[in-house]
């Protein structure tokens, strides 16, 4: 059998390794100077990138130096940049999304300018090297703690099912995590999962997941880029504790019509795209479906049987100019998902939101942004047996409207101002009964809302060559709105029925409460020689909309909660602190970051927290405080071949919750781990290119097992049995989770000239195996010892096989 | 098909369920009071135990906590000594009956020298049970396999009436006794048993009418037993309504929270539940269980399923020919059985 394995694993790779890849891209020659000019040395080389069709300045090209200066910079608003080279001989490549790549060999003796055009393509994504960000990088952007994923970086990431996906990708970067194969969201620096801002082309994503975490809502044919901002946050951008996922789908073709997809085992995609006017304006139209019934059918368990699984996604975006300085477009999204269990439960949850954008250039330096978001988020739980049959649910509406302005003050300075508007209008649950049989008394609570007001201004100097800052402040008011009631209680007493003094109603667009916040953000970059950096941000954040769950991992069905006259925004201070260093002319890149976050006010749960429909939820809550603080180490080496990367992280989550007059202390006031304290976390990835168009990945990951509240004892009172007494809250640890995943990709067969190319790839996740707890729970019968059960959701291999066309 | 099996455990969470050790190393143990007086006339028992240490060999073991000082005092000042059961270490017991409108609450004093005592409650008045009425029903389980069964069930229900302006928090108890007729071929006149069984462990029936529209309370379902020999001849429920405090209320419905946690995505996240009992001396020291002061209302409810055109098999046959299990012969073999009829039983 090992065998045969062999000999057909041989087979692909040869077979493979016949198919030409794509044509190289054609180098262009370019002098300036002659040897031996008046300027030995450092020369300066200033640039402008256009569109070749409509000479319009390309703005965020990647510009790759290498030879006798090894460094990469990004086009402005302008579609300029600058560099300073060693005089000699230099390779310029020049990547941009939707254009053909363009390799300029440059002979540069004194200071000079190019102009540069770059040719629309059709974007083959398996064709074109995209080079999602320079080799120095992480050595010149100035806020530290953001990562940028690429397309390519993320092929090379683990698949589930055979499918790209965004949220399993950045799991694997340093300081992310999740509570496990199957959770909504992910927890970045030991946050929860709420405390992530997660924008899709600016829509703002309040659940990323498909059918319980087990895929992203991203289409992956449609990601263009992936940013995580883990430190610093832009103050353009706000209203989270943790992070900022900000997700850019790419445009559509402007020259040319295209289709591609992938077929996989219970997933398919489709993406069609186009011109809309040749070379002026495009759409792009993608789908994915799901077919998981029928796998289900086949199981020989009766719940498996009465189960069902299904989602779709719907995504469309067009873009187009407006004369030579206007760009507008708009992104529409849709997804749908449905999960029933056995006939006892029903999920349904849907998110769709429509953005729409102008771009305007006023002139030579300034440059306004026009975006309009809104969306939706509707969630339901049915619960469909006996006689509580019932369906309940929640959800919340939004509108944001943002207006920015980008002024370049000079040729080292840059302004970015702007107002941002969050207009929410949270439907916090209604239960009502479902036929007439139900026994179900319907419920509702009064819809709530809020307006929060952001102005923001970011200031960017080049201090001098090596010192580079930039300084944001973000001021936000908000006003939580009737209608609504809130209750007065008692002062020095705890929160319940019985000490509320009085209700206090507000009328429709009445404001109960103002909240103001002022968020200063910094970010400095010292580079230290040509190969590395040292990096301090610093921004305090404020947090209106939260998640108010107590299970052990986000769920679809978990509220959303404004703040309110009693819940107070949630603030978090984060530090971080990084050097930098690249080695081997950027192919060697290696970091170490520290960061600390501190909150001064958290949400915590009572024991026992009833959230579901609850009038006064205040009354189920604490408040207390919390700390996460850690190192990550990351290094990556990316050869022409082979590309590694490996991080580690230690980092550490925890809280305290002190007794005061209103409320009891948990674990006697002590500070103790959050859900999503991981101290320990270590991934690994390789990507090796078998041949000319195969590639090998490996991706390996690690972390602590997160905590657990434990029984340690248990006892009797009167006909109840084994009553059990738990330990501290996460005084315990489930099992440490890892998981190795291996990929093989061939492709793409043809080459550009051919009307149709695809790729094949093989993938096991889970490669040996492992049964990673999802969750650990406890159960027992009344005569019988107490038992520990594991959840595991993914709890053997999973191989599976995935078609990618385009043509 | 395992693969569709995997995937299936990927997309169906519950159905990838495995038992596993956790390695927690702890012997902690605690004081666990288990007590309760009420308005009637009768023995009552207070347990003082050290809690059972889960994982090391001696799970569900409760310690009896010996030689204590047991005390019920009243708001009045009256004390009450419970008096250690030599054949039930731990067990304290005595005859007394509670009042009505009186408060009372325990003080234990161990041989350690700590000292336990409960928050005081107040006896409220009680509330009658109106009537009590049962169905036999076929209900599809799902049994260990995962296939679909039918199973017979008897349902009780009670029903009962609340004063408008005084709503109480209910709390049922149910104890079962039932005769039992052997069925020996060999002898002319077969002898009969009456066995008592505890029908209602973990089974927690609570109620608080303040969320009743109206005063009464109709078919309150009580229980839900299999449908089996036990309901051969006549079964009789004794049952008990006790109106009990708002405390010991929310104390039952944590604890019924906690019980019944089944693993899903959805549960709240465990803790321990601290009754009303706590260590004068030191807060920090956690004591476990609870002290009820309750009122009561007790009846007998008889189980005829024959008035309902149902027969039980008794799994005994009349004839020499099918081997029938020794208690047809014998019912004093069944556990909690005696030959002795009870001066409440009909016939």
């Amino acid at each position: 059998m090992k065998k045969l394995l062999t000999i057909l694993l041989c087979s692909i790779v040869l077979w493979s390794n016949q198919i030409l890849a794509q044509d190289a891209p054609e180098i262009e020659q370019v002098a300036i100077g002659q040897p031996g000019g008046a300027t030995p040395g450092q020369v300066k080389l200033t640039g402008i990138i256009l569109d070749q069709e409509a000479d319009d300045p390309i703005v965020g090209a990647n510009i790759l130096i290498s030879g006798a200066s090894n460094t990469g910079v990004s086009t402005d608003v302008q579609g300029v940049f600058e560099l300073s080279l060693q005089a000699g001989e230099s390779r310029l490549t020049i990547d941009v999304l939707g254009y053909a790549q363009k390799i300029i060999d440059l002979s540069i003796y004194q200071d000079g300018a190019l102009r540069i055009e770059m040719i629309s393509s059709s974007i083959q994504l398996e064709q074109v090297t995209i080079t999602d960000r320079s080799a120095r990088d992480n050595i010149e952007n100035v806020i530290a703690g953001v990562e940028q994923i690429g397309i390519e970086e993320l092929k090379q990431m683990s698949r589930l099912l055979g499918e790209v996906d965004v949220l399993r990708s950045i799991q694997s970067l340093s300081g992310v995590t999740s509570t496990g194969d199957g959770a909504s969201g992910f927890n970045v620096r030991g946050g929860n999962a709420d405390e992530n801002l997660i924008l899709q082309d600016d829509a703002l994503i309040l659940n990323p997941s498909h059918t319980l975490g087990f895929f992203s809502l991203f289409h992956p044919d449609l990601v263009g880029e992936v940013n995580l901002y883990k430190g610093d946050q832009p103050a353009a951008l706000g209203g989270r504790l943790s992070s900022v996922l900000d997700v850019k789908l790419r445009e559509g073709d402007n020259e040319k019509f295209g289709v591609n997809g992938g077929v996989g085992l219970v997933t398919s995609r489709l993406t069609v795209e186009g011109p809309i006017k040749k070379n002026r304006s495009s759409f792009i139209l993608g789908g994915r479906i799901s077919y998981m019934d029928w796998v289900l059918n086949q199981v020989k368990n009766i719940n498996v049987q009465r189960s069902k699984a299904f989602f779709y996604d719907f995504t469309a975006k067009a873009d187009g100019r407006i004369g030579e300085k206007t760009k507008i477009g708009f992104t529409a999204f849709f997804s749908a998902d449905e999960f029933n269990f056995a006939d006892e439960v029903n999920f349904a949850y849907q998110t769709q939101t429509v953005t729409g954008y102008l771009d305007h250039l006023i002139n030579d330096d300034l440059s306004i942004n026009l975006i309009l978001n809104v969306g939706d988020y509707d969630s339901s739980l049915f619960d469909i047996q006996g006689n509580d049959v019932s369906r309940f649910s929640n959800g919340v509406f939004y509108i944001r409207p943002t207006l920015k302005g980008i002024y370049q003050i000079n040729d080292k300075s840059r302004l970015n101002a702007g107002v941002e508007v969050n207009m929410f209008d949270v439907r916090p649950g209604e239960i009502a009964p479902e036929g007439e049989q139900s026994t179900v008394i319907p419920d509702r609570l009064d819809d709530e809302s809020a307006i929060a007001i952001s102005p923001f201004v970011q200031y960017e100097l080049d201090v001098n060559q090596s010192l580079s800052l930039s300084l944001g402040l973000r001021y936000t008011t908000y006003s939580r709105q009737g209608p609504g009631e809130v209750a007065i209680y008692e002062p020095g007493t705890p929160r319940t029925q019985n000490s509320i003094l009085s209700i206090q109603t507000f009328a429709e667009g009445e404001n109960i409460v103002t909240y103001t916040s002022l968020e200063p953000r910094l970010s400095l970059r010292q580079t230290l020689g040509d190969d590395g950096s040292l990096k301090f941000s610093f921004n305090r954040s404020f947090q209106y909309l939260n998640q108010i769950s107590n299970t052990s991992s986000s769920t679809p069905i978990d509220i959303w909660q404004l703040s309110d006259f009693h819940i107070r925004p949630q603030e978090a201070f984060n530090f971080s602190l990084g050097y930098f260093k690249n080695f081997n002319d950027g192919q060697v890149q290696t970091s170490i970051q520290g960061f600390y976050r501190r909150q001064p006010e958290i949400i915590e749960y009572k024991d026992f927290a009833d959230l579901l429909l609850n009038d006064f939820i205040e009354q189920e809550l604490v408040t207390g405080e919390g700390q996460a603080f850690g190192v990550e180490l990351n290094y990556t080496k990316d050869t022409e071949r082979t590309n590694w990367q490996v991080n580690y992280t230690y980092s550490r989550s925890l809280r305290r919750v002190l007794e005061t007059p209103e409320q009891a202390a948990i674990n006697e006031g002590d500070w103790f781990p959050s859900n999503f304290d991981r101290p320990h976390s270590l991934n690994f990835r390789m990507s090796q290119r078998v041949g000319k168009i195969s590639e090998l990945s490996v991706n390996f990951t690690y972390s602590t097992g997160r905590p657990l509240t434990v029984p340690v004892s248990n006892f009797r009172v009167d006909n109840i049995r084994n009553i059990p007494i738990f330990s501290d809250r996460n005084e315990f640890r489930i099992p440490d989770y890892h998981r190795l995943d291996v990929s093989y990709t061939i492709g793409p067969f043809g080459n550009s000239q051919k009307r149709l190319e695809s790729t094949l790839i093989f993938s096991v996740f889970n490669l040996y195996g492992r049964d990673n707890a999802f969750s650990v729970f406890f159960r027992q019968q009344p005569s019988a010892s107490i038992e520990a059960f594991r959840i595991a959701t993914l709890g053997a291999a999973f191989p599976s096989i995935t078609y990618n066309f385009s043509f | 098909m395992r693969l569709i099996y995997i995937l299936a455990c990927v997309l169906v969470i519950g159905s990838c369920v495995e038992e596993i050790d956790l390695n927690i190393d702890t012997d902690r143990s605690f004081v666990a009071v288990d007590g309760i007086i009420a308005d009637e006339l009768q023995e009552y028992i207070i347990n003082v135990r050290n809690s059972a240490v889960i994982g090391v060999g001696n799970d569900n073991i409760l310690t009896p906590i010996s030689g204590a000082s047991v005390q019920v005092v009243s708001d009045e000042g009256e004390r009450i000594d419970f008096i250690e059961d030599q054949e039930q270490l731990g067990s304290y017991k005595q005859i007394m009956q509670g009042e009505v409108g009186r408060s009372y609450h325990v003080e234990i004093n161990l041989l350690d020298g700590r000292q336990i005592v409960s928050d005081p409650a107040e006896i409220a008045a009680r509330v009658e049970i109106d009537s009590l009425d049962f169905t036999v029903t076929s209900e599809a389980l799902i049994n260990n396999s995962g296939n679909v069964v039918t199973q017979e069930m008897v349902n009780v229900f009670l029903s009962t009436t609340v004063d408008d302006n005084d709503r109480p928090f209910l709390r049922w108890r149910a104890e079962g006794q039932y005769e039992f007729q052997e069925i020996d071929p060999s002898v002319l006149f077969p002898d009969k048993c009456y066995v008592s069984e505890q029908i209602d462990i973990n089974n927690l029936q609570i109620f608080d009418a303040r969320e009743l529209n109206g005063t009464v309370l109709f078919e309150q379902p009580l229980f839900s037993t299999l449908f089996n020999r036990r309901f051969n001849v006549i079964y009789c429920a004794h049952i008990r309504q006790m109106r009990i405090s708002e405390q010991e209320f929310n104390y039952w419905g944590a604890v019924d929270q906690l019980i019944n946690i089944d693993g899903t995505l959805f549960d709240p996240p465990p803790a321990s539940i601290r009754g009303n009992l706590r260590n004068v001396d030191d807060e920090d020291d956690q004591i476990f269980g609870y002290f009820s002061v309750v009122s009561q209302a007790s009846t007998r409810f008889f189980i005829d399923v024959t008035q309902q055109g149902f027969i039980a098999d008794t799994n005994c046959s009349p004839f020499t020919f099918r081997m029938n299990p020794p208690e047809c012969a014998n019912c004093t073999l069944i556990a909690n059985s005696t030959r002795e009829r009870p001066a409440f039983w009909p016939f």
